[in-house]
């Protein structure tokens, strides 16, 4: 008999996608919402007796009243426990006056749904287990001192399953230099004396795939992507904890759309072949592509590059591109366009000469070009 | 290069064709639609498009000349010859792409890259050579007479006609390539200054330039307004994040005290009430207990006065004893100082006595004979002086032992034994006398009177003797050792005797024996100090005794006074107590002072302290939600990461944009390298002269030259001078035809190759195209021209003039 959790975090309701146009940035929002429905009916569908979210379900410390009202109305659908919800470093809690958690306390009267906005045990029993949870919300944005310090002193009865509930950086597993998110470290949560961790902030899921026993700590990364940076389809965990120690847990896969971002030296017609394979691989109606094109491409790949993005626009959510590929301009290409003796050809073939600066002779093409057609 | 056959095989509209080529020209006379621009085309595709295109490059470019309808490829065989070498190529484009190229014995090159590397090695001139100059169509014409029509008017324009430019499609004058870099370099620099890589005046997005902003420029400040942005929204998260650091601190503080405050909040008025009641029952209390105390003293209260005054009897009595014991006792103190003071004239009164005898046995000396004594010591000294001065040196010898005596001087006499081996010699001062027996030698120095000073220092000695037998001394030396003593002895008695004189402190021998008498009879005491300690303890007992009896007799009087008399006194104690009962009773139904505070008074000043301190942390809370909210309100439409992301994106923009300037510049030095080295391998050099050379012939010598304007070819001379603007359509034609064949013939000068024209004699009349057509026949005297035309009179005239032949074509139809 075990403990059933549901892990997520760092949803960010509320951020703005503002770089994207509307009806992209329209679905993107909803994505939002979405992947916590999708998991909230997973976590009823495997009977979870909590769901956990640790920390910035919200973006945003200016979220509206009604984007509140949605989450925890989607929460609320939870038929299990309880949905014990973190306050994270986004949608950090410094105290009762807090607008964020008191709307969010309004919408959780009545509900299944518990925010955890101060540093407090919760104790649950159920049929076949007792489990204390530990909650250490944030109270800031930044914090050179984690949140997590008061747990180790605390007494922790055996039966009973303990667990924190943090937010913010895990030494070794993000990049945090400056020290300036709740910074934990191994030790740190080692020494708090629990048996597991449920943790936020970190984008990026811990632990490995495969990592079996009971980990030190769970990082379940963003439900659904949100930025390029996000590599990860979105994931949640599937936590099961006995009362003699034992865990089993499972990623689940929560995500709706995906971020790509595509860096790409392009020299030859093969790589524009591979780069459009590549493309049809996504689940084009839900990615986000940003290609960050670079290279030398002749005329006629150029071209067959150009129809070839074009021709993909429509198809992906959403695709935005750098293009920074010179059209190559080898001396074959030069006595193409100019007679010899002239003087674009000898401009272009000086140019040429200087292997480091390759574009140059481009650009200068570019302007000879422009000229002609002036 | 000379074409011999081509095959179209399909290749457009043609299904397999084959045209055989002869030296010289070869006309392909034909109508419209036909074959002469396919035959053209697959001519040029043969040499010049390369099988290997991605599809969209080969669509574009081949595409059309696939057999229609459903054609899916085109392909042309070439055979030519070049170098004195036959070579036969093939391409095929679409479906089953290949290229071949074989020579005669050769070995057969099949990769498209190859090949056309091979192509482009024996046609020798660049692609755009042969499409420009040597594939002359009838578009290419008409521009080269656009371009000539214009040249009067834009001399800066025609520089390039006679570096080979301006009437080949492709080039520019490298002034307007220039002024076209230096427009793009001051649009991409636009208000950026180079030097300092930053805005031109400083102007950063703080106050930047409106207008004219360059892509360098707008990147920077697209780039620079997300970096502020960024530093903002980071500074407004620090803002915030401190405001909450200060809330989260301040609630802290009042949570350490709110249970103490909330708890006495509720306390307060019980606890006010209790503070009262102890306040009343301290008083009562005391009130009870000086009634008692009166109570217990009023009875015996005369009988405490008469106690007191007999005490104070006593210690009057006591006073008086020690008044004249002090006196006594103040009296022995004075006696040891005088004593102190008699035993000090005794001792110096021994000291002038001592110092008296010791002068009395000193004997004194007199001065006047001291005085002569040293006058004769010196002139003794003085007269041994000049004597000594004199000195003599004798030698006495003898040759039998015999003694003599001799007086040296002032010395004693000697006596000498001489020996005839030991003679003697010596010295004597001014005078020497040698005694021999009866014989007497006396020898004085010959300076002066020697025994006149002699006799003087005789004279002088004798007095000394005698002035020292009267003082009694056997030298001055001790004569004037006696006389210091004797002054001392006189300096020390005089000094004793003062001391004694001050030790009298006035007073004579007398007064002090009298005094000391009158000691030894003073009784003995206490010493002052204990005497005068004891006094004052008394004198205090005195007064207190005296101002005890007087506060006895008040209290006394003030007690009848206030309470009459005891009975009445006791009914008010008893009152008291009553009230003093009541006040415990209720006291004890209020609620009990918290641990730890000595009163209520102490716990509700801690209280007071507390409440004052919450209430300043809750108006600095106050105020702290307020710039909270203020802030809140002020909240930035995106976060840092947001922004650090979007930063990321124009700071690569920005350096796109600042490479592209860098670039630029590189262009226009390189421009300049260029044009400063220009001529080098012309092909284009000696142009003007062989356009002349080919008008001239055109125009049947009717014009023989070409008018430069500085370089620029502006008129044309004959019999008349015309500008260029102004010659006729057909002048103007055989300018331009002249101007396509210069440029032909200075392409291929030295070299194999062929011309393609299409239909050049469109805008001449007979006379001019057979003067064309003689010039063409000259031109392909040397290379081989492809001619193509619409126009059988043009055939028939090229045949005629130029001895142009028809090349043979067959259709294959199997």
């Amino acid at each position: 008999m075990s403990l059933r959790i549901l892990h997520t975090a760092d949803n960010h309701i509320g951020i703005s996608f503002a770089q994207y146009p509307d009806l992209v940035r329209d679905r993107l929002l909803e994505e939002r919402f979405s992947a916590l429905e999708r998991l909230v009916a997973t976590a009823n569908q495997r009977d979870a007796h909590f769901l956990v979210v640790a920390g910035d379900l919200f973006d945003k410390q200016t979220i509206t009243k009604g984007q509140i009202e949605r989450a925890v109305g989607i929460l609320a659908k939870f038929q299990g426990e309880h949905v014990l919800v973190l306050a994270g470093n986004h949608d950090y809690h410094e105290g009762a006056e807090n607008k964020l958690w008191r709307w969010f306390r309004n919408a959780c009267e009545g509900t299944c749904v518990l925010p955890l906005t101060d540093p407090t045990t919760k104790d649950f029993e159920g049929d076949d287990f007792r489990v204390r949870f530990y909650a250490c919300p944030c109270p800031s944005k930044h914090s050179k001192e984690h949140a997590i310090g008061w747990v180790a002193d605390t007494d922790k009865a055996s039966e009973v399953i303990h667990i924190g509930i943090a937010h913010g950086n895990v030494e070794g597993l993000g990049l945090d230099a400056d020290q300036r998110y709740f910074n934990m470290s191994e030790d740190d949560m080692r020494g708090a004396g629990v048996h597991t961790w449920l943790l936020g902030h970190i984008h990026v899921p811990a632990p490995a795939p495969g990592t079996t026993g009971r980990p030190l700590y769970f990082m379940p990364g963003i439900h659904t992507p949100d930025s390029v940076k996000c590599t990860h389809p979105g994931h949640a965990w599937w936590i099961e904890l006995g009362t003699d120690g034992s865990c089993r847990h499972e990623q689940l896969t929560s995500g709706g759309v995906r971020f790509v971002r595509l860096r790409r030296s392009l020299e030859n017609a093969a790589e524009i072949t591979n780069l459009r394979v590549a493309c049809e691989s996504f689940d084009a109606p839900n990615t986000v592509l940003d290609l960050q094109l670079t290279g030398r491409l002749k005329e006629e790949e150029l071209s067959e590059l150009n129809q070839l993005l074009d021709g993909m626009k429509s198809r992906f959510l959403h695709l935005t591109r750098e293009q920074d590929i010179a059209q190559v301009l080898d001396a074959a290409g030069i006595a193409r366009r100019f007679p010899d003796g002239t003087l674009p050809n000898k401009l272009l073939l000086g140019l040429l000469a200087d292997e480091s600066n390759a574009g140059d002779a481009h650009l200068a093409l570019d302007i000879i070009e422009t000229l002609q057609t002036s | 290069m000379k074409i011999l056959r081509i095959r179209l095989h399909p290749f457009g509209g043609v299904v397999d064709r084959t045209c055989d080529f002869h030296d010289g020209v070869n006309v392909i006379e034909g109508p419209n639609e036909f074959g002469k621009s396919t035959l053209n085309n697959a001519l040029w595709h043969g040499l010049f498009t390369p099988t290997n295109l991605p599809p969209v490059g080969l669509k574009k470019a081949m595409g059309r000349w696939y057999p229609r309808p459903g054609g899916d490829h085109s392909r042309v065989t070439l055979e030519f010859e070049s170098e004195g070498q036959k070579w036969t190529l093939q391409k095929t484009w679409g479906a089953g792409a290949s290229s071949i190229i074989q020579s005669n014995g050769g070995a057969a090159i099949a990769e498209p890259a190859k090949v056309q590397e091979q192509l482009l090695a024996l046609v020798h001139r660049n692609e755009a050579t042969w499409r420009h100059v040597l594939f002359v169509g009838q578009a290419q014409l008409a521009r080269t007479m656009q371009d000539l029509k214009e040249q009067s008017k834009e001399i800066d324009d025609i520089q390039p006609l006679i570096a080979g430019a301006a009437a080949i499609p492709g080039d520019i004058s490298p002034d307007k390539l220039a002024a076209a870099i230096d427009e793009r370099i001051e649009g991409h620099f636009s208000r950026w200054d180079i030097n300092t890589g930053g805005p031109e005046k400083g102007k950063g997005i703080e106050n930047p330039f409106k207008n004219g902003v360059g892509p360098q420029l707008a990147a920077y400040y697209a780039m620079e307004t997300v970096r502020r942005n960024l530093k903002n929204v980071s500074n407004y998260e620090e803002q915030v994040d401190e405001v909450n650091t200060k809330i989260i601190g301040l609630q802290a503080e009042i949570e350490v005290d709110r249970e103490f405050v909330t708890t006495g909040r509720g306390l307060k008025d019980g606890l006010t009430s209790r503070g009262g009641f102890e306040e009343r029952i301290r008083r009562l209390d005391g009130e009870q207990t000086a009634l008692n105390a009166v109570l217990d003293d009023w009875p015996g209260a005369n009988k405490v006065i008469s106690r007191m005054k007999s005490e104070l009897e006593g210690v009057k009595t006591t006073i008086q004893a020690l008044a004249d014991e002090l006196k006594n006792a103040k009296k022995r103190a004075e006696a040891v100082q005088l004593k102190l003071a008699h035993g000090k004239l005794v001792e110096a009164r021994e000291l002038w006595n001592t110092e008296l005898r010791r002068l009395s046995e000193s004997k004194s000396v007199s001065t006047e004979l001291l005085v002569e004594l040293k006058r004769f010591e010196k002139k003794i000294s003085d007269l041994r002086i000049q004597i000594e001065a004199q000195k003599l040196s004798a030698k006495i010898e003898s040759a039998t032992p015999t003694s003599v005596m001799i007086v040296r001087g002032t010395e004693a006499p000697e006596h000498l034994t001489l020996t005839a081996a030991e003679a003697w010699e010596g010295q004597a001062d001014g005078k020497l006398i040698v005694e021999l027996r009866d014989m007497k030698i006396s020898v004085e120095s010959g300076i002066g009177d020697m025994n006149a000073l002699f006799e003087e220092l005789e004279t002088a000695s004798q007095r000394r003797s005698e002035s020292l037998e009267t003082l009694g001394h056997e030298s001055l030396s001790s004569a004037e050792a006696a006389d210091i003593n004797h002054q001392k002895y006189v300096r020390d008695e005089k000094h004793k005797k003062e001391l004694y004189t001050a030790a009298l402190l006035g007073r004579t021998e007398e007064d002090w024996t009298s005094d000391m008498a009158a000691l030894e009879v003073l009784p003995e005491t206490r010493s002052v100090a204990t005497l005068e300690t004891e006094q004052a303890t008394a004198m205090r007992n005195e007064a207190k005794l005296s101002v005890g009896i007087q506060e006895e007799r008040k209290k006394v009087v003030d007690w009848t006074t206030e309470h009459t008399d005891l009975n009445t006194l006791l009914t008010k104690i008893l009152a008291k107590t009553e009230e003093l009962n009541a006040a415990k009773l209720e006291l004890d139904g209020l609620p009990p002072l918290p641990e730890g505070f000595g009163s209520v008074t102490d716990y509700l000043a801690v209280l007071r302290e507390k409440e004052r301190c919450q209430s300043e942390v809750e108006d600095k809370l106050s105020n702290l939600r307020i710039k909270k909210a203020e802030l809140v309100g002020a909240a930035p439409d995106h976060t840092a990461e947001e922004l650090s992301d979007d930063l990321d994106t124009k700071e690569r923009e920005f350096q796109r944009q600042h490479a592209i300037g860098k670039a630029l510049l590189r262009i226009r030095a390189k421009l300049k390298e260029v044009v400063t080295s220009s001529g080098v391998g012309d092909p284009m050099q000696g142009l003007a002269s062989t356009i002349a050379g080919h008008f001239k012939n055109l125009t049947c010598d009717r014009y023989d030259g070409v008018k430069l304007d500085g370089a620029t070819p502006v008129e044309i001379s004959g019999p008349l001078v015309l500008e260029t603007a102004l010659l006729s359509q057909g002048t103007l034609g055989s300018l331009a035809f002249a101007t396509r064949l210069a440029f032909a013939e200075l392409y291929l000068d030295g070299m194999e190759g062929f011309l393609v024209l299409d239909d050049p004699f469109t805008d001449m009349d007979p006379a001019r195209r057979r003067a064309a057509a003689h010039c063409l026949g000259q031109f392909a005297k040397q290379r081989q021209v492809l001619f193509l035309t619409c126009h059988p009179e043009h055939r028939r005239e090229l045949e005629e003039h130029a001895g142009a032949k028809v090349p043979t074509i067959n259709e294959n139809r199997s």
